[in-house]
């Protein structure tokens, strides 16, 4: 008998080519069969958040350094959350608004990486001038912010959460792919053999009928028929591709869901708090989606502050904060705390310097959060620049900071942990090799 | 007997021999018994003794010299020959010889014949006679004739026959009656035993009545007689007429029908009346009960025996209007008469023609006319006919014309169809049929000399959401469709968002400068856009000033990158075709440099919001009294600035004087022609267009043919009727972006909308939220490629699992009216065509796929209508799926 599922699949592989849930192929050697559960959480902060003020260095030079190069913007060293790291030797500020997440950091759940951008491979303010490679289009918000999805400096390709999930496909047992976004299309997940499935808080899943019953059954069987046409047209297949797997997912997800107890832990009305909802409520039916290995893409927007940016980070970390923690929370509940980290990304930095509008520009190299169980906390990795403006780690002559972390080391790091071997990070990553320590050490 | 015979010879002959007189003599007779069949014969011989020489033998058959056909006849050798038919007395016969002697002498002396001696014999003739009946059971209607056959066999088929029914000769009236020649003619009515026995009787020759053979077969008699009445449910209009026919069959000849209602022949006032004839005359009003008209057969005659009856019930209401036919059935431009066919139409009905009340004209229940005046709206539109009955007994009936303003299109329906997607926020039909007719450059030149559509300033003073709707209102119904549409994709390549600028004040203006120069010069949208508040506001231009000396702080970079990463060059040096410039290592050589972004910068300061007052102001404002930007000069950065390609402002200059070289250096930029180019061809036409058109399209930006540079109208001119852009490749073609998704389907539904809001609501759902764009970027991005592919697909970025299923629900909502009155889809028009699944499958091809519906969906969307009843879900069903598909949503 021909079940369902079998009939989907057949529709979702007759779909445009690539954009099936096909999982058929390279499915890594050295993929492990043990591991439980792991899930990564990527909160991509858009527009360019201004890590200068998120993280600034509270010991006594630097943190001079700090106000000379900020002026305007920089924040009183008392209004800052004061923690430690290096075993005390160095000490921070975590801004003020962010309270819930220095708590995370107290509690050795929360590491901080610093001044991590994207390279090709390290370089110097000399090497720029003398021609070394850098990232193309660097400071532009829609290569930045596809460059930090894939890893790939030069621009284009697939998602490193994509890339890594293709090795990881025998993990999962079920039809979903492994990577979900609850925050629109996203460019992370895409790999060569998964798409990310998208299941935005509050869209519906599946279709709405009308009319008779035998009227909507004979539609939804007609759909599934239409999507399997072969136009010999690129765009429709690829749009039939797409719904076809809405189609598919969207049985199995609402199951899942259905199945699994609703979770007590209260997240913000925020869009970012509901997208974390509902990674949440995902992960706890984990198990009746067949899932060990998921990746999930949130995120807000309106870091771009090129003006007013105390008021306005104030107001982003307000909701930034409360989201990621009362997630946290989530995953105590569902005691997989051990088994999700959570992660910060932005496509860039921002000019330490302020404009005159009381805003900072485009930069480079930024300070980025890493949360969950299973990580280091309590920590710094990496290091800040010196902060001088137009000084020996400045690309320009307002606080463009070179990164001394390369964003291929900073994911190289998650997709380990995730279950990439090492001898297959650079499958993930090709410019790794260019680093001379592949991970940071955070998990 | 014959031994007797015998025994008296012998006795007579002892005398004589005691006497011893001459011997006596003797003739013995032989056979001396037997029996034979009819028409044998039998030779008889004698045996003769003491005979004289001269001797006669005489041969006698029952006394009768030599017989007679009746008993035989033998002839003077004795040769018996039976009669045909066994003689009377069971066929007995004597067969006698006598021997006598001759005449001796003549004359008076003559000796007189003497005779000596004789014998005979007793011969039985057998009755071999038969008769059969044929059949020997039979059923016979009432009133009905039947025609049995005889056989007769061992004997003369000449024999009479005698005939009876039952016990009765001939029968009669009760029984049946039976003629000579066995045709029964049955009784009219069925006697008490149906059942009767036909007998015949064979008689033998002569005028005693014997009785060689019989036979009798049985009769059933049944009443035949069936009649129906027609028609067998009907409903008359009250006072209306109604001719009955019967058919009936195996009733008598001379049958009589009678009619009645409700039990009264002939019915009465309150029932109606009926002729004998059949003629029914309904009642004035509806009575209480149903008239049962009935039908009765009788027999011929008095009798009142109902042979077959039959009733219709009536029902006593005007009828419900139905139109069988509407002519002309296509029509053009022009005031025009339709006569509409049908049936139940009434003086008091009245129409409506494609939803509006429009009087009629009643020439009889079978035709009504209406006058209509046919104007552009209604060409290429199914156009409802519908005819209402009032009360009492309401309904109403619908059909279509179609409206064509041509019968000689210059443009194919697809060709027109794939034209208006990308000038237009969707075909309508009427759109469709206008361009066949006048083809594209006529359409093009009508759209550029139209008015613009306005955005009023009572608007000014409400949330931004009330512009919204305005604007998605007038691409909904406005005429001048592809100035907005041209607005719109400026809007999404100088993008303000109402995610940061949500006041009206502000976001009105923005917008009027895209609807004012949709159709006029580049340089002129730019420096319009740089300096209305909106875009200040949301670059950071506002209020940008120079170089703090104290707090060191720069002048904000947002506008100086953004403008013209996002607006006017690119990141990457262009060639003529939108390709990159690569550098000898083959990486895309840079438009500008950081330094560059810090340089315009500079230029870009020292513009506050205008106060509305003479002159120029001396203060930054903090509050936008409304009109452009106005420069404050002590905030904008007067040092020499070297631009693009090396143009040196020099120092000193105004604020306004550097902001308008800064645009003209970035306007005269060489990447302006293929940047906009190719991003107005994505937004219009396709997303990955080929470089070649690209470059074609570039070099009218560049120059429109009267050395002018960066005409939009010639630019759009020339991307509209390029020959790319009425192509169909593998890879042309796009995605239909949220908003122009849902005005594509409800301007080609021809749908009245009279809430907005439900189209902005619904297309955030799908990803769009109409000038809320997330970001700068806009809501999705001309660089967007297909995932894991190289193919250009902008709306892609937004079309999402999620987003994708948003789209078929929202269809669903709105096919299947879950909004409500918020949107009137006019139903009954497409009702009516679903009648005739091909020709609605026909025309929702013509309007929402360019007549371009594959066969294999043709027969997936019939088959679907079949899993459904009513004529509204079949045509929401056809709807439904050819909305939802693929094939629709990307426009090629």
């Amino acid at each position: 008998m021909k079940t369902r599922r079998d009939f989907l699949r057949k529709i979702s592989s007759l779909a445009a080519a690539g954009a099936g849930f096909t999982r058929l192929g390279s499915i890594s050697a050295n993929a492990q069969t043990a591991g439980g559960y792991r899930a990564l959480v990527c909160v991509f902060l858009f527009g360019g958040n201004d890590g200068g003020n998120m993280v600034a260095p509270l010991d006594p030079a630097r943190y001079a350094q700090y106000t000379r190069g900020r002026g305007p913007l920089a924040i009183p060293a008392n209004q800052f959350g004061a923690v430690t790291a290096r075993g005390g030797a160095e000490s921070y500020g975590i801004h003020p608004s962010l309270e819930p997440l220095r708590q995370l950091y107290l509690q050795k759940r929360m590491a901080i990486t610093l001044n991590v951008g994207t390279l090709v491979r390290p370089v110097t303010k000399t090497d720029i001038r003398n021609g070394a490679p850098v990232p193309s289009n660097l400071y532009s918000h829609s290569d930045q912010t596809q460059q930090w999805q894939t890893s790939n400096p030069q621009g284009g390709g697939l998602g490193w959460g994509g890339r890594a999930a293709d090795l990881l496909l025998s993990y999962n047992t079920g039809i979903l792919p492994p990577g979900i976004s609850v925050n629109g299309n996203s460019l992370l997940l895409t790999g060569a053999q998964t798409r990310g499935l998208n299941v935005s808080p509050g869209s519906r899943l599946g279709l709405n009928g009308f009319g008779s019953d035998t009227g909507n059954a004979a539609r939804e069987a007609a759909i599934q028929q239409i999507l399997t046409f072969d136009s010999g047209v690129t765009m429709i297949s690829q749009a039939s591709g797409v719904l076809s797997n809405a189609i598919t997912a969207a049985v199995e997800v609402n199951n899942a869901l259905n199945s699994a107890a609703p979770l007590t832990t209260v997240f913000p009305q925020t869009g970012l708090g509901q997208q974390l909802a509902q990674v949440a409520q995902i992960m706890a039916a984990r198990n009746n989606l067949g899932v060990n290995r998921q990746i999930f893409f949130a995120g807000m927007g309106g870091f771009d502050n090129h003006s007013d940016l105390l008021p306005s980070q104030t107001n982003l970390f307000n909701t930034l904060g409360p989201a990621i923690a009362a997630f946290y929370n989530a995953t105590t509940e569902l005691g997989i705390t051990d088994q999700v980290t959570t992660f910060t990304e932005s496509e860039f930095g921002r000019t330490y310097n302020s404009n005159t509008g009381n805003g900072s520009d485009h930069a480079w190299g930024s300070q980025q959060m890493v949360i969950g169980g299973a990580v280091k906390g309590g920590e710094v990795y990496g290091n800040l620049p010196i902060l001088d403006l137009n000084g020996p780690d400045d690309a320009g002559s307002r606080g463009l900071w070179i990164p001394s972390t390369a964003l291929d080391q900073y994911a190289a790091t998650l997709a380990q942990w995730f279950g990439v071997q090492p001898i297959d990070l650079p499958v993930v990553f090709p410019n790794l090799p260019n680093f001379s320590s592949p991970t940071l050490g955070f998990l | 007997m014959r031994l007797t015979t015998c025994l008296l010879l012998l006795l007579a002959a002892l005398p004589s021999a005691a006497v011893t007189t001459p011997a006596t003599p003797t003739v013995v007779l032989k056979p001396g018994s037997g029996s034979l069949d009819p028409d044998k014969t039998l030779q008889f011989t004698t045996t003769l003794t003491n005979a004289p020489a001269a001797k006669q033998l005489r041969w006698y058959v029952n006394g009768v010299r030599n017989g007679n056909t009746t008993v035989g006849t033998i002839d003077a050798n004795g040769l018996f020959k039976a009669p045909a038919v066994q003689p009377a007395g069971e066929g007995k016969v004597t067969v006698a010889v006598e021997l006598w002697t001759l005449v001796a002498g003549s004359g008076s002396s003559a000796t007189p014949p003497k005779k000596l001696a004789a014998d005979d014999t007793l011969l039985v003739i057998r009755n071999t006679a038969k008769l059969a009946l044929d059949p020997g059971y039979k059923e016979v209607g009432l009133g009905a004739s039947f025609d049995f056959t005889t056989a007769i066999t061992g004997a003369p088929s000449s024999l009479k026959i005698r005939w009876f029914v039952d016990t009765t000769p001939n029968g009669n009236a009760t029984l049946g009656t039976v003629d000579a020649n066995g045709l029964y003619k049955a009784p009219s009515v069925l006697p008490s035993n149906s059942k009767v026995a036909l007998k015949a009787e064979l008689l033998a020759p002569g005028t005693t009545i014997r009785v060689l053979a019989t036979d009798t077969s049985y009769i059933q008699l049944k009443n035949l007689a069936n009649i129906t009445l027609a028609p067998s449910t009907a409903t008359v209009a009250p006072g209306a007429k109604l001719q009955f026919t019967t058919t009936l069959t195996g009733a008598p000849t001379g049958y009589r029908l009678r009619y009645s209602v409700n039990g009264t022949v002939g019915g009465n006032a309150t029932f109606g009346t009926i002729t004998t004839a059949g003629l029914y005359t309904a009642p004035a009003a509806t009575p209480a009960e149903k008239p049962i008209v009935k039908v009765e057969v009788l027999p011929p005659g008095a009798s009142t025996t109902v042979l077959d009856s039959d009733t219709t019930t009536l029902t006593i209401k005007f009828p419900a209007a139905t139109i069988t036919s509407v002519t002309p059935a296509i029509v053009p431009i022009g005031a025009h008469t339709l006569v509409i066919r049908g049936t139940g139409f009434r003086s008091t009905s009245t129409g409506q023609f494609n939803g509006a009340a429009t009087p009629i004209t009643f020439v009889s229940d079978t035709e009504v006319r209406m006058p209509v005046t046919i104007t552009q709206d209604h060409m290429g539109s199914v156009l409802g006919v519908r005819i209402v009955n009032p009360e009492p007994n309401p309904s109403s009936a619908s059909s279509y014309i179609r409206g064509r303003s041509t019968a000689n299109p210059v443009l194919s329906n697809s060709d027109a169809f794939r034209f208006l997607r990308q000038a237009t926020w969707g075909p309508r039909p009427q759109d469709l049929d206008k361009l066949s007719r006048i083809g594209k450059t006529a359409w093009l030149d009508e759209q550029f000399a139209l008015p613009s559509s306005t955005i009023p300033d009572p608007l000014l003073d409400k949330s931004l959401d009330y512009t919204q709707e305005h604007f998605l209102q007038l691409a909904l119904s406005s005429d001048d469709q592809l100035r907005l549409r041209v607005a719109f994709a400026l809007h999404k390549i100088w993008v303000v968002s109402g995610v940061e600028v949500d006041k009206s004040r502000q976001y009105i203006p923005y917008l009027r400068i895209l609807l004012n120069r949709s159709f006029g010069n580049y340089f002129d949208l730019m420096k319009d856009i740089t300096l209305t508040p909106a875009m200040g506001d949301y670059l950071d231009m506002v209020n940008n000033v120079k170089l703090n000396l104290t707090t060191g702080a720069m002048p904000n970079e947002n506008y100086a990158r953004e403008i013209k990463q996002l607006f006017t060059l690119g990141l990457t040096q262009l060639n003529p075709n939108g390709t990159p410039k690569l550098d000898n290592t083959g990486k895309p050589l840079p438009t500008y440099t950081e330094a560059d972004v810090l340089t315009f910068a500079r230029v870009f300061t020292g513009w506050t919001y205008n106060d509305g007052k003479p002159g120029a102001p001396t203060q930054l404002n903090y509050y936008d009294k409304g009109g452009p930007m106005e420069a404050v000069q002590k905030y904008h950065d007067t040092d020499l600035k070297t631009l693009l390609n090396g143009t040196v402002l020099p120092a000193g200059q105004t604020a306004e004087t550097d902001l308008d070289a800064a645009l003209r250096n970035i306007f005269n930029h060489p990447n302006v022609g293929p940047f906009v180019a190719k991003q107005l061809i994505q937004q219009l036409v396709t997303s990955h267009p080929s470089d070649a058109y690209v470059q074609r399209a570039a070099a009218v930006f560049n120059n429109n043919g009267q050395g002018v540079r960066g005409d939009l109208r010639a630019l759009v001119r020339a991307i509209l009727l390029d020959a790319e852009a009425n192509a169909v490749t593998p890879t042309s073609g796009k995605l239909m972006e949220p908003a122009l998704y849902v005005t594509n389907m409800v301007r080609g539904l021809q749908a009245p909308v009279t809430d907005t809001p439900f189209i902005a609501d619904h297309t955030i759902d799908m990803g769009q939220k109409v000038f809320y764009p997330p970001s700068v970027f806009s809501y999705f991005s001309p660089g967007f490629r297909i995932a894991g592919g190289t193919l250009l697909a902008p709306e892609f970025q937004i079309y999402t699992t999620a987003t994708a299923t948003a789209r078929v629900n929202f269809v669903a909502d709105l096919i299947g009216g879950r909004f409500g009155s918020d949107v009137k889809i006019p139903w009954t028009n497409l009702q009516a065509l679903a009648a005739d699944p091909n020709l609605l499958v026909d025309y929702i091809s013509d309007v929402f796929l360019g007549s371009t519906m594959s066969p294999q969906m043709r027969t997936l969307i019939q088959q679907a209508m079949l899993a459904t009843s009513s004529s509204k879900e079949k045509a929401q069903t056809a709807l439904y799926l050819t909305l939802v598909s693929p094939q629709y949503q990307v426009q090629r």
